[in-house]
């Protein structure tokens, strides 16, 4: 085991079934969050839309998570390293889907998916907002995730795959589907002064 | 003169052009939905997904042994 991922056995094992109740509150009350992108009357007028992207953007990180994390690796949870556990406890067979973290994934998705749509809908919003709005989506996950690791349920590079997943996944569902909007980023128009007749040229990339 | 009358009407081409972009350009940003959804077809792959999720996860995901036999073919799940 890389010395990165050992950094999770300096949390008390004898935490982590309170860490484990915390990440699955985190991810029930995460989950439930888009909702609240229906305050906005604009985006309430789509909610079916938008329900379905959301539904569509949870079920492709849960087939990631099955088909490439859990299912197709065996990595063994961090409470199996623990030898004050009982062997029972320790040997069973959930407790080799420790790659990748699927509540934070699902959590990710679910913050990510609301940052992006908000942002989609407000195209005016500065560069600075729209990137605040990533930044706060992350939150949620990295709460979720910390307390999976206090859990001694996965390792770091478990919740940093998932919350990669998740994001993606959250962003990438309404970046398909988005209306193509094909504007031009040539603005012209004609300069004359006393001196001179010319023409303005302003591209942006 | 000829010189001055072009450019007096390349002026107004350019600037109605310019006007007439922009026009369009704010009409459509106040009219165009933001997502193009086909709710059949969204609708469709989230019910496949979530089977295709069920199946692997219960496949693949139950325990190590059983994860051992599928990937071993025939001698395990066959």
């Amino acid at each position: 085991m890389n010395a990165f991922d050992r950094w999770v056995f300096n949390f008390d094992p004898n935490d982590r079934k309170q860490a484990q109740d915390i990440s699955d509150l985190g991810l029930r009350a995460s989950v439930l969050l888009p909702i609240a992108l229906f305050i906005d009357k604009e985006i309430r007028k789509d909610w079916l839309d938008v329900s379905l992207m959301y539904l569509q953007s949870q079920v492709l990180a849960l087939n990631i998570y099955t088909y490439l994390g859990a299912g197709a690796f065996d990595r063994y949870r961090p409470v199996t390293y623990v030898e004050e556990l009982s062997v029972e406890y320790r040997s069973e067979s959930n407790n080799a889907r420790s790659f990748f973290s699927g509540h934070t994934s699902n959590t990710a998705v679910a913050t990510f998916f609301a940052a992006q749509v908000l942002n989609d809908y407000h195209p005016h919003w500065s560069t600075g907002k729209k990137a605040l709005m990533y930044g706060l989506a992350a939150v949620p996950p990295a709460f979720v995730g910390y307390y999976r690791m206090k859990g001694y349920k996965h390792f770091p590079t478990d919740v940093m795959t998932g919350f990669a997943v998740g994001a993606a996944s959250g962003i990438l569902i309404p970046y398909l589907h988005k209306r193509s909007q094909r504007r031009s980023n040539l603005v012209y128009f004609p300069l004359i002064n006393q001196d001179a007749m010319g023409l303005y040229l302003e591209a942006r990339f | 003169m000829i010189r001055v009358l072009l450019s007096i009407s390349l002026f107004f081409l350019l600037f109605a052009d310019s006007f007439a972009q922009s026009n369009a350009r704010m009409a459509s940003e106040a009219i165009a939905p933001v997502y193009k959804v086909n709710r059949w077809t969204t609708g469709g792959t989230v019910v496949v997904g979530y089977v295709t999720s069920q199946i692997g996860f219960n496949l693949l995901g139950i325990s190590p042994e059983f994860r051992k036999m599928w990937s071993s073919g025939s001698s395990g799940l066959m």
